[in-house]
């Protein structure tokens, strides 16, 4: 009986997850605003200047633990703090946005998923379209109470040395290379090793955009299905770039279409220096 | 039976399902303690150098642990740092779990684990463990003990059904057995079991029993029909086998010989009984071997046996009793070197079914051997159911009973008589008598005295006869002081036996003892016939009474063998002279010679005589002339009771 339940539970949440895409147009949100906590990724200046009624901001500049050497996300205790001060509960129902780039967004829904949140949904185009459109907007920031997040690793999200390790072995796992063609052949590399992880395949995070006059906007699914089409859905994959910062691309578009993706921040810049990693280095054969 | 084994069921799945349920508590916490251990140095990498791909691990390491639905990891300030899963039940029971360190809801089990690296403590984990895995298992466990149960159940309804049976069953068949068993007549039911325990035991034990319940009962049977010392069959069994055949519906014609050995006592008096049993062995082996077939041969008494020939016809019985005589005449037996010789009498009697009871029949085979045995040894007497001999012998046990009914307290009586004992030579006040004894029955019908004496002297009763009449006449005259003293003489008749009893001896000595009497006026008569052998016997004795003063008469002298010798060696005072010779006196001049010749050694020796029959004056007349002492008979005065004479 529980089981059937259980099915039946999987079943219906399975058509919701289909029904209720990771975006959110402006126009959904314009209408639900209170059923969402909103986080604007962009700078807190330009954040002050305006930002979409009741958004909080989160700057995507704090999920680098050090934007300047690589993507790595911020430490736990520091995002712990950050999370807690914005008063957000894993349990919440997010809405990022940035302004209309989509990277910030969605290194930021990436972020959020890492660090245990799992409702999170990214504002189709940005501020640039919501300001367009001339939605509710405000300057004034929201005070909010502190709330008892406590730090929580979404493992399934963020891919590690180890569990990258584990994949290159792993027949029911795909490594995806967001790099560069050049970058995934060893033509060029920003670690020491040129090549790409063993076994990954190379799907490279500009191939999920299209660039739209000053827009940019996430491929439709058509497209990036016939993208990720070589890979299962069923299959695990993790996905990797050359500091950390752009494979967010594609793992929200991968995301979109229902894999169970994960983000190996440390890129190749940490298996790249890694002379005990093994690596493929195409040109070389 | 059925019922305790339920309840054991019942009872041991209702422990091992709580000692299951225990276990899998126990098995909860160990296992919490198994993860929190292998994840502690983890922890503490978190807790000094916290950052995402750490976490990351941890959480890939935590996510194969299926049961933890959540953890969350505090630092030394106590502070929440990372969690893992679901942790609002570890919020809402924060402090009761760091309180007690376990924790067990319904589904849940919630933990504290201290992060300890050599002895500091680094922070802690609130852990919560998903006990519905455990508690599908206790489910499932449970749900198959209860499954097991009817089955369980069933199972050992089934089997102590079985075991009361078969505990039950040997009982059953041992009851069976026992009632079904008839050992005193043959039927054995044997008890067998496959078993190897205290049942068979039983068993055998039972088996045991009944055989010699069988055996001995058999030996019993054997002994009651059989004569010990033989081993043929007794008395018990023929008399049996008699009356069987004394109500044989058929007209069969039966012969019983009656064998009685001669002078057996003799044998076993002085060769001793041992003798006497080996002869009788003998004998039975000797003469059992021309026993024919259809025939009892049984031992009755010491030396009597009894053959029963049936279906044999009077002439093939007539021959072997023939064949029997000659096979038991002089019959040598050899004891201790000795040689013996017996001999055995045998009475025949033919006989048909109803013709007589048992006891006529065992009366007349009495009869007939006391007829054989008259008629010497190795004779046999062959019954006539008109035989006079028989009757009278039916009359003499009859006989033999009045005498010793009178001799005790009736109804049959003895009375004391007394015949006048006259001189002849001179006149004389003084009276002299022979004392009588008469006898009657218990219906007052008079028995002459040679009718019962015979009888009497044949059972031996003589003596006491003799002793009656001795102390009945003393006890009565002595109480007649005048009749004593006008007293000659009275005699008293004695059987020559008694003279050497000493019961007898004994009695006479009493009475000399007890009564006043002048004992010179007292004469004992003995038989010319009965005095000889006796006398010698009895010499002591006489040498007494001469002593005493008592007299001896020789009763009907004449009549015997005895020769004049005895007249002369013996001690008697008085002699009489038998009647036949004065019947016959005056037509026989040789019967008045040969009184007048005893009187004449009588007057020699100085003994007095007495003529007996004296019937007429012409008797009187002379006897007197002869020189005859005293006259006896009817002409000189018949027998009157004793008490008119006082």
């Amino acid at each position: 009986m529980k089981q059937i339940l259980f099915i039946l539970s999987l079943l219906l949440n399975l058509t919701i997850l289909q029904a209720s895409s990771l975006r959110v147009e402006a126009d959904t949100l314009q209408n639900n605003l209170s059923k969402y906590k909103i986080l604007d990724t962009r700078d807190e200046n330009i954040y002050s200047r305006g930002h979409i009624l009741h958004a909080l901001n989160f700057p995507v500049s704090l999920t680098y633990e050090d934007k300047t050497i690589n993507g790595k996300l911020t430490s736990p205790l520091k995002m712990q703090k950050i999370i807690q001060n914005l008063g957000l509960n894993t349990k919440d129902t997010l809405v990022v946005y940035d302004d209309g780039s989509f990277f910030d967004a969605s290194r930021l829904f990436w972020t959020l998923e890492v660090y245990g949140f799992s409702n999170v949904k990214l504002l189709n185009a940005g501020y640039k379209q919501w300001s367009a459109k001339d939605f509710s907007t405000s300057t004034e920031t929201s005070i909010v109470q502190k709330s008892d997040y406590i730090s929580i690793v979404n493992n399934k999200r963020l891919a590690t040395k180890f569990t990258t390790q584990i994949a290159t072995k792993n027949p029911s796992h795909v490594i995806v290379d967001a790099r560069g063609l050049n970058a995934y052949l060893g033509k060029e590399s920003a670690a020491k090793r040129f090549g790409h992880i063993p076994k990954a395949i190379s799907i490279p995070a500009t191939h999920n955009i299209n660039y739209n006059k000053e827009l940019t906007e996430l491929k439709g699914d058509k497209a990036l299905k016939e993208l990720y089409k070589e890979i299962n859905i069923n299959q695990k994959v993790i996905i990797y770039c050359a500091i950390g910062k752009i494979a967010s691309t594609n793992y929200f578009a991968m995301r979109e279409l229902g894999y169970d993706v994960s983000n190996y921040d440390a890129s190749w810049r940490e298996w790249g220096n890694d002379f005990a990693l093994p690596i493929v280095q195409e040109l070389k054969k | 039976m059925t019922l305790v084994v339920t309840l054991v069921e019942i009872s041991t799945l209702v422990v091992i399902h709580n000692m299951q349920q225990h276990d899998s508590k126990e098995n909860a916490i160990l296992e919490v303690q198994t993860i929190t251990k292998s994840l502690n140095n983890d922890f503490l990498q978190v807790i000094l150098n916290p950052s995402t791909d750490t976490l990351a691990d941890i959480s890939y390491r935590l996510s194969a642990f299926k049961k933890i639905n959540g953890i969350v990891l505090f630092n030394d300030k106590n502070e929440p740092i990372f969690q893992y899963g679901t942790i609002e039940k570890i919020k809402s029971l924060q402090e009761e779990i760091i309180k007690s360190s376990d924790l067990f809801s319904q589904e849940n089990l919630f933990m504290k684990k201290n992060l300890v690296a050599d002895g500091y403590t680094f922070g802690f984990t609130l852990i919560d463990i998903n006990l519905s895995e455990y508690q599908r298992k206790q489910e499932l466990i449970t749900w198959t003990i209860l499954g097991i149960l009817p089955f369980a159940l069933l199972l050992g309804f089934i089997i102590s059904l079985y075991l009361s049976k078969s505990y039950t069953k040997p009982f059953t068949k041992l009851l069976n057995a026992m009632k079904k068993s008839d050992p005193t007549n043959n039927v054995l039911i044997e008890v067998q079991t496959s078993s190897n325990n205290e049942i068979k035991e039983l068993f055998n034990g039972f088996n045991h029993l009944m055989k010699e319940v069988f055996n001995s009962s058999k030996k019993l049977h054997f002994q009651i029909e059989h004569d010990q010392l033989t081993s043929i069959k007794n008395r018990f069994f023929i008399e049996k086998e008699l009356l069987e055949v004394l109500k044989d519906e058929s007209e069969t014609n039966y012969n019983l010989l009656y064998i009685n050995l001669d002078q057996f006592k003799l044998i076993n008096d002085s060769a001793g009984y041992e003798a006497g049993d080996a002869l009788l062995k003998m004998i039975v082996s000797e003469y059992g071997k021309i026993i024919p077939d259809n025939s009892t041969f049984a031992r009755v008494d010491g030396d009597g046996f009894m053959v029963l020939l049936k279906n044999s016809s009077r002439e093939s019985a007539l021959e072997f009793l023939e064949k029997s005589l000659s096979k038991l005449r002089d019959f040598r037996f050899v004891w201790e070197s000795e040689a013996y010789t017996i001999s055995a009498s045998i009475g025949f009697v033919s006989f048909k079914p109803y013709e007589y009871t048992l006891k006529e029949l065992i009366k007349i085979t009495n009869s007939t051997i006391y007829n054989a045995k008259a008629l010497g040894r190795n004779k046999s007497y062959i019954f006539n159911p008109a035989d006079d001999v028989a009757q009278r012998f039916n009359r003499e046990l009859e006989t033999a009973t009045f005498v010793k009914e009178a001799l005790s307290n009736g109804p049959s009586k003895f009375e004391l008589f007394a015949q006048a004992i006259v001189p002849l030579q001179y006149e004389t006040d003084e009276v002299s008598y022979e004392i009588l004894i008469r006898m009657w029955d218990k219906e007052n019908n008079f028995i002459p005295p040679d009718s019962f004496l015979p009888t009497a002297q044949r059972y031996q009763l003589m003596a006491e006869i003799d002793i009656w009449v001795l102390w009945t006449y003393l006890e009565c005259v002595t109480q007649n002081k005048q009749h004593i003293d006008k007293l000659h003489s009275a005699h008293i008749n004695l059987a020559g036996s008694s003279l050497t009893n000493p019961d007898f001896q004994a009695k006479v000595k009493e009475a000399v003892m007890h009564f006043n009497f002048p004992w010179s006026k007292l004469e004992l008569e003995v038989t010319e016939t009965s005095a000889v052998g006796n006398f010698n016997k009895a010499n002591e004795f006489i040498v007494w009474l001469k002593n005493v003063g008592i007299g001896l008469a020789l009763d009907d002298f004449g009549t015997g063998m005895a020769s004049f010798e005895y007249l002369k060696s013996l001690p008697f005072d008085v002699v009489k002279i038998d009647g036949s010779f004065v019947k016959d006196m005056h037509n026989d001049p040789i019967d008045k010679a040969v009184i007048r010749y005893i009187h004449e050694i009588s007057e020699l020796k100085g003994q007095e005589t007495v003529a007996e029959y004296v019937e007429t004056q012409e008797d009187v007349d002379v006897l007197r002339e002869i020189g005859i002492t005293y006259g006896q008979g009817y002409f000189l005065g018949k027998p009157k009771p004793l008490v008119e004479w006082l």
